[in-house]
């Protein structure tokens, strides 16, 4: 028998379910561990469900190979609280090709309920909960890789909202890369302490004590009619950074179960909102495939700016993404219509070739994966989700930045007579940033 | 007649009469202690217990239930087993004393804080511990209460339930996450 690898444990198990002959209720559930290894799961008894049926599942999970536990089938006596197991919100309708048959015929996709337990990633498929009290606009900022020109688009973005006369809250959740704070507050201007500190303290049941004390004003909004505040991952003379975020991710005990991380981001940003009343929120994203990140898009973000510079680095991870999403449509409606692209550090030369290229390439990227598949004739169908190439309010209709060398290494707080930006060069290649978060803003609005 | 051993004696029995025929060469034993497998059991018979208005002996089976599912998690997070799947007699050498998580409740609990750095996967242990919050649940709880007469016994059943049922959703997490 060939060996079973982890990506076709999930099929086999599919294709074993459309096969066997099974009663049409308990529909079987399959949970796979944190090792990738598969079960089938029954919300039911054992007892209930028929003999003959569980003979085949426990057969089919057998052949499973190093992907099966053992043949051992879960129920409700497998465990003490079934109704938390069968009832927990990460259980996601998921889409599992079956690939082919003998004769190469495509059989097509089957849908089963999947409930995934990983070490970490939990949190790009936890969108926030419907009907969540309003809160400002959260626009996260995110690029697969650093060096995107993503803090500076974050901190010129700030600029252009203040200077439209936005309060304007910055939080840094890039803690394995602390330096927005660097770009928006002189040294020695911070506040006393920064989100790590917020993490710690809170575990420890004193986060309220310092909030009031985390965040402070950037003079970057000095010459607008706005304010900046900016919330910074550590706080002014820090000597401790490494030992605070070595246990800033931890599981928090408490008696309605452990707090994790998602949730304590999610209650951080909240109480910083109700403390700062700003307008609208910003958000700097730890970059790659991270679990803080998965917490501020997934989790956090009314829209998340996804910062791409074309290539095939940033398309292979964000198509990783996408697809995670795209094979469990549930989240996937929730999520996509949060996303933007950003191009970033878009060349001056051969300008239009690359930025077409960049907008097809987007484009096919959503078709493919997040948008709904159109009808192969065109009907009037309207609740189908899948936006013109041309729409230029799309997910996949991207926002230019420019390459400017001006921004390089570039310090915003300096004023254009000591070497800094005017505020006309800013409007220039930030200017569609800016418009677009704008109408983002103004969206909710209407 | 008893089926023969496993390994190369298959089909055969002592004197070498072919058995095949009679029965299937008998799998070796599982190990005898299973702590998942009686955490669950105490937790059901403890609440039948407690439906039942038997406090008493309700009680003591829910400070069984913790140290079960405690042990059950610390065999799971790398603590090597003895022959019989228990928690060894001993400290692993060098050391070799007495090995501070063979214990009953409450003193398990207070040597997993303790002596956390005898756990060798103390990440995942982490990761479980923090399922269940309230450490303190069983300060008040004895395996002597079992020769004790009723009266003697402190009112804390529903505190060590508590701790109980948290311990048993621990176990359910660790179940689904395949580290049972």
């Amino acid at each position: 028998m060939a060996t079973i690898h982890f990506n076709d444990a999930l099929r086999l198990a599919a294709i074993s379910l459309e096969n066997a002959v099974l009663p049409d209720e308990p529909k079987v559930r399959v949970i796979r561990d944190i090792y990738g290894r598969l079960r089938f799961a029954l919300d039911c008894a054992l007892a209930d469900y028929p003999a003959p049926a569980l003979a085949q599942l426990q057969q089919a999970q057998a052949a499973l190979g190093c992907y099966a536990t053992n043949s051992d089938v879960l129920s409700h006596d497998s465990f003490s609280d079934p109704e938390a197991v069968f009832g927990n919100t990460d259980w996601h309708r998921t889409l599992v090709e079956l690939g082919a048959d003998e004769d190469g015929n495509p059989l097509g996709s089957a849908e089963i309920q999947l409930l995934d337990r990983q070490i970490t990633g939990q949190d790009w498929l936890r969108p926030p909960m419907e009907g969540g009290a309003a809160h400002p606009h959260r626009f996260v900022f995110f690029g697969l890789k650093g060096g995107v020109g993503r803090s500076t688009a974050l901190c010129m973005a700030a600029w252009g909202l203040a200077q439209r006369g936005k309060k304007v809250l910055l939080i840094d959740f890039d803690l394995e890369s602390p330096g927005l704070s660097g770009l928006v507050l002189p040294a020695n201007k911070g506040a006393d302490f920064g989100v790590v500190d917020w993490f710690l303290e809170d575990a420890v049941g004193q986060g309220g004590a310092v909030l009031p004390r985390m965040v402070s004003a950037s003079p970057l909004a000095e010459t607008t009619i706005g304010a900046i505040r900016v919330a910074a991952a550590m706080g002014v003379g820090e000597q401790n950074y490494l030992a605070k975020l070595s246990r800033a991710y931890a599981d928090v005990p408490s008696a309605s179960g452990p707090q994790r991380m998602g949730a304590r981001m999610r209650n951080m940003v909240e109480q910083l909102e109700a403390q700062e009343k700003p307008d609208v929120v910003l958000i700097d994203s730890r970059a790659g495939l991270h679990d803080l990140a998965a917490v501020s898009i997934t989790g956090l973000a009314d829209t998340a700016l996804l910062f791409a510079t074309g290539g095939a680095q940033s398309w292979t991870g964000f198509r990783q993404l996408f697809l995670h999403w795209q094979h469990r449509p549930d989240v996937a409606k929730h999520v996509r219509e949060r996303l933007v692209f950003v191009r970033a550090l878009t060349p001056k030369t051969d300008r239009e070739a690359s930025v077409r290229g960049f907008q097809r390439e987007a484009y096919a990227l959503f078709a493919e994966t997040l948008y709904d598949e159109l009808p192969a004739e065109q009907t009037q169908e309207s609740d189908l989700f899948h936006p013109g190439e041309k729409d230029e309010s799309a997910p996949h209709f991207p926002i230019l930045v420019d390459l400017d060398e001006r921004f390089q290494e570039f310090d915003p707080m300096l004023r254009p007579e000591d070497g800094g930006a005017r505020p006309a060069q800013i409007e220039g290649a930030f200017g569609q940033l800016i418009a677009r978060l704008l109408s983002r803003m103004d969206g909710d609005a209407a | 007649m008893e089926a023969g051993g496993g390994g190369g004696e298959a089909g055969k029995n002592e004197e070498g009469m072919n058995t095949a025929s009679l029965a299937p060469a008998a799998a070796p034993l599982p190990p005898r202690v299973a702590y998942e497998l009686a955490a669950r059991r105490h937790m059901t018979d403890a609440e039948t217990l407690f439906a039942a208005g038997r406090l008493a002996n309700a009680g003591q089976l829910y400070g069984f239930v913790a140290e079960c599912g405690l042990k059950a998690l610390l065999l799971a997070c790398g603590i090597q087993p003895d022959a019989d799947g228990d928690i060894p007699r001993k400290r692993p050498a060098p050391d070799k004393g007495k090995h501070p998580l063979r214990e009953h409740m409450p003193l398990l609990m207070s040597n997993i804080t303790a002596d956390f750095q005898i756990v060798p996967d103390g990440v995942q242990a982490n990761r479980y511990l923090a399922l269940v919050p309230n450490r303190n649940d069983f300060h008040d709880w004895l395996v002597d209460h079992r020769y004790w007469r009723d009266t003697a016994l402190p009112a804390s059943v529903s505190l060590w339930r508590a701790g109980a049922r948290e311990i048993s959703t621990m176990l359910d997490q660790a179940q689904q996450d395949g580290v049972l």
